[in-house]
């Protein structure tokens, strides 16, 4: 049997919080899963749920068919890897990375065997006799994942270990862990807020908001085709306009904004008098020179109020009709992006297959602060 | 203290301040400990003479006095018993402070673990002598113990607590019990709970989470509980005397009656020979389990 992890209708109650609601998803062995959301939105509490330190209210969570109901962390085929790594630093790296070993009772000469071929493997040779505190954040990282590997798990947990690292070696790892994941074949379940690292590693994500589950799609559905606004908004950077719907037909919306009218897909097949936003990504987004035609094209005039030269791109940023946050629009800087003056006017268009019409839900803003 | 530290103390406290404290500790070390010390070393190598006699042609050093102390066989089984009995009082202490301790140091932060601190002092806001009573009073012969384990059927007949060990061992851990509990419970506390979880989810049933990680992370905590505890119970007076009475003599009781016979020499004698005995025992023990006097200065 495979060892497929399935979530089925899964809830946690703390009191009167809701933590998490009804979450249903399976994992097929050897998938690259992350829960990514903003703090409070609940991947934790599925991960300690999975890893069987706090039991579902709800539901059942089965690997290969059979409930984990009753069995306890220790007796689980998973394995998790701590935010903080919680690594025992009165033990050698390779005491470390044997624990599990030792307390399932391998005889010693075995354990120094696959104690050795996880150090290999994390590209630690040597490390063994080393003390914890002796490492450099990354090796940390690595005696980390070699001693959850140890106990040669079903389903590898993750929570959010890279979040400690500097930016340079925080991507170092991510490749270095979808690798390892492709070589071990292990499921690795991945919990993050961090969309960049949920997007790169993953092959699905599961985009969390409030305890539930707003979409589960590979990163390019995630990205591309958000299903709810709270996806579109917290997945990315998105420009916004809101209005009502005055025309629907041919899987296409159109909108009535103090921008304009505007089409887009219509997914939901929002009907004509809906409330909806219309989502648009700045790279998505083109400036139309001036006296250029722009037909077939939605195009909203604006004034310009920064432009932001970022190396790989540059961001310009209009004045909202609506108000709030201005409108970005991304550049690629191909070495011929005009310098526009701060109070300029301005034109942008997009193509309506490159925006989305999605319903006003109950929780349009991602909640929380995603860092 | 390096030169950085020297600048920083004067900046923090100024001279006078720097002066304050040095001259503060170097009256608590040399007054206090160090000068007493030497006398008493010095009164338990001289003859026992009258006042008369003091430096006069027998007032000469001797070992008399110390061969008294420790030669003598009825001495020698009361030191014995003195050690052995505080070491089951330091056994007792830490066996009932343990888990407390654990259960206290996972409680962070919560009303309850205040609450259980705050139950745990108060009894100690009242005298060890009245504490001492009331233990009298709980273990004498138709006292509320007795009767309860006599209600319960578990004895037939009184069973005699007081004017033996079982009586002082029983009060000694009382008395001390909070020297065992709180450097427990501080080296527990800085205990990452994270730690337990990732033992567990590696496969550690409870025992081998509290002997592989819970354990050798408080062990300067225990280490030092435990010496506290041993010396303190090793020194102690007032409960083996109002519990112990006479067929219970601890070490104490032999030097307060040299010192009341006015004695001194062989009382200092016998208190010389408890503080190297015990010392040499605790520092077997700290070399026994491997564990450094930075550990537990920490």
């Amino acid at each position: 049997m495979r060892n497929d992890l399935e979530l089925d209708g899964v809830s946690k109650q703390f009191g009167d919080f809701t933590a998490v609601f009804r979450v249903s998803v399976t994992i097929p062995q050897g998938e690259f899963f992350s829960f990514l959301g903003p703090s409070g939105c609940g991947k934790t509490t599925i991960l300690r749920m999975i890893s069987g330190f706090i039991d579902p209210t709800e539901g059942e969570i089965r690997l290969a068919g059979r409930s984990l109901a009753g069995i306890g962390p220790n007796r689980r085929p998973t394995a998790l890897i701590f935010q903080n790594l919680a690594l025992f630093p009165l033990m050698t790296v390779a005491e470390n990375i044997g624990y599990g070993l030792k307390v399932r009772g391998v005889p010693r000469a075995e354990r120094d065997r696959k104690v050795a071929e996880l150090l290999e493997l994390t590209a630690l040779p040597g490390f063994g006799p080393k003390r914890v505190d002796e490492l450099s954040g990354g090796q940390k990282q690595r005696v980390a994942i070699a001693r959850a590997l140890a106990v040669e798990p079903a389903v590898l947990l993750l929570d959010e270990p890279l979040s400690a690292l500097d930016l340079k070696l925080r991507q170092h790892m991510r490749a270095e862990l979808r690798d390892l994941q492709r070589r071990t074949g292990i499921t690795f379940i991945y919990i993050t807020h961090d969309q960049g690292e949920a997007l790169a590693m993953s092959d699905r994500v599961a985009v969390m908001s409030h305890g539930r589950i707003e979409q589960i799609g590979t990163s390019t559905e995630i990205y591309d085709h958000p299903q709810t606004a709270f996806v579109a908004s917290f997945v990315g950077e998105n420009n916004v306009f809101a209005g009502r719907i005055v025309d629907a037909r041919e899987g296409y919306g159109v909108i009535d904004s103090p921008a304009g009218r505007l089409r887009a897909v219509n997914p939901h097949q929002l009907p004509v008098g809906a409330d909806s936003l219309l989502f648009v990504r700045p790279e998505r987004m083109r400036l139309v020179s001036d006296g250029a035609p722009a037909t077939g094209r939605n195009v909203v005039e604006g004034e310009i109020t920064d432009e932001v030269f970022e190396g790989l791109a540059v961001n310009i940023f209009l004045r909202h009709p609506e108000g709030g946050r201005p409108i970005a629009v991304s550049v690629t800087n191909d070495g011929a992006v005009p310098v526009l003056a701060p109070g300029t006017r301005q034109r942008i268009a997009f193509v309506a297959e490159h925006a989305v019409l999605l319903p006003l839900g109950p929780q349009t803003q991602p909640g929380g602060d995603p860092a | 203290m390096t030169r950085a530290g020297w600048r920083d103390a004067v900046r923090r406290f100024g001279y006078g301040g720097v002066a304050f404290i040095f001259a503060g500790c170097a009256f608590w070390a040399l007054v206090l400990i160090v000068l007493p010390a030497l006398l008493m070393l010095d009164q338990a190598f001289r003859p026992f003479l009258a006042r008369t006699e003091w430096g006069g042609p027998k007032d000469v050093y001797t070992v008399k006095n110390l061969v008294t102390a420790v030669g003598e066989p009825l001495n020698q089984v009361i030191f014995l018993k003195t050690i052995w009995a505080s070491v089951l009082v330091t056994a007792v202490a830490l066996v009932n402070a343990y888990p407390l301790s654990f259960i206290l140091a996972r409680g962070k932060r919560a009303a309850w673990v205040g609450a259980i601190m705050v139950g745990l002092l108060i009894p100690f806001w009242v005298n060890e002598i009245l504490r001492a009573f009331a233990w009298q009073l709980l273990l004498a012969r138709f006292g509320p113990i007795n009767n309860l384990l006599i209600a319960a059927g578990i004895l037939t007949e009184p069973y005699p607590f007081l004017n033996q060990d079982v009586g002082v061992i029983l009060g000694l851990t009382y008395a001390y019990i909070l020297f065992m509990i709180f450097p427990l419970y501080n080296a527990m506390e800085s205990l990452d709970p994270n730690q337990l979880d990732a033992a567990r989810d590696l496969g550690a049933p409870a025992w081998r989470i509290h002997w592989d990680i819970v354990i050798p992370h408080s062990k300067p905590g225990i280490a030092s509980g435990c010496i506290v505890t041993f010396m303190l119970a090793a020194g102690s007076f007032a409960v083996p005397q109002i519990l112990g009475g006479t067929r219970s003599l601890w070490v104490t009781q032999l030097i307060y009656n040299q010192f009341d016979a006015i004695n001194w020499n062989l009382g200092a004698a016998y208190g010389v020979a408890l503080v190297v005995l015990c010392l040499a025992f605790v520092l077997t023990m700290m070399a026994a389990f491997r564990v450094r006097l930075g550990d537990i200065a920490r």
